[in-house]
């Protein structure tokens, strides 16, 4: 038995997704609800890189270089959104009805 | 040594993810967790032989951590929202999920699970000149999308930041 195998990281990714889903859903924090989003993607990536090599072919590796950038582009937009909406929540108050944590 | 390795990093991975998603600390600790679970993931990818994935996501990881560090710290100044009230329908959504997931992965474990690797996989699997010659040969249009789409995020971050000062 390979205790290694494309197999295992598949189902470990299964169980990141997952944690990352609940995270996503279930917090108020808008950091931590980004930073879920940004574990899905890994967990995405870790199966593509697992049946990649389960398969012998590297076009997963491929998807997963690909889903990397996007993970860049939703956290840059993140980043700078976040500090805009940061700033103008400190100009409006804490109690402007945000449904979000900081 | 490549069940204590997948062992270790595993557990680091699913720590940092728990990390992420049930911490208590400031959100900065919430990217140090995310972090650690980055690193253990390109651990994981070198173990699947994709190193040219593992640097690259890495890199990537690195330089976001740094503008969320920025983010955390800038949002930490303000005061907290109101007490968040307890929310059923998420609790619902969440455990729907979880048990949706379960029984996926019970119902299709016989398809994958005893699937073998292949015997002998290509010389240029997973090597630089591999992937490039595909990412800029089949799949040179999405990387082109992907590629003006981040440059759209840069350039909008910063006409955030200009018009905000």
């Amino acid at each position: 038995l390979n205790v290694a195998g494309p197999e295992h990281l598949v189902v470990l990714s299964g169980l990141l997704f997952a944690v990352g889903m609940v995270g996503a859903l279930a917090r108020r924090n808008v950091v931590r609800v980004l930073l879920s989003l940004q574990v899905m993607l890994g967990a995405v990536s870790l199966a593509l890189v697992a049946l990649s090599r389960q398969h012998g072919d590297a076009e997963g590796q491929v998807v997963a270089l690909l889903l990397a950038l996007v993970g860049a582009a939703q956290g840059g937009a993140g980043v700078s959104l976040l500090v805009v909406w940061a700033r103008g929540r400190a100009r409006a108050g804490p109690a402007d009805g945000s449904s979000f944590e900081c | 040594v490549n069940a204590v390795l997948f062992g270790a990093l595993g557990i680091v991975l699913l720590w940092g993810a728990f990390g992420v998603v049930a911490g208590r600390g400031p959100a900065a600790s919430a990217v140090v967790s995310w972090l650690a679970m980055m690193a253990a993931l390109a651990g994981l990818e070198v173990m699947a032989d994709a190193p040219f994935v593992a640097v690259a996501q890495l890199t990537l990881a690195l330089v976001a951590g740094l503008a969320w560090f920025v983010v955390a710290g800038r949002t930490a100044s303000l005061a907290p929202g109101p007490p968040a009230p307890p929310r059923p329908r998420t609790l619902a959504i969440v455990g729907t999920v979880v048990v949706v997931f379960t029984a996926a992965s019970w119902a299709t474990a016989p398809a994958w699970s005893h699937a073998p690797p292949p015997a002998e996989l290509p010389e240029a699997f997973g090597r630089t000149a591999d992937l490039g010659a595909r990412l800029f040969g089949p799949w040179w249009l999405p990387l082109e999308v992907l590629a003006w789409t981040l440059l759209a995020v840069l350039v909008g971050a910063a006409a955030l930041r200009t018009g905000e000062d």
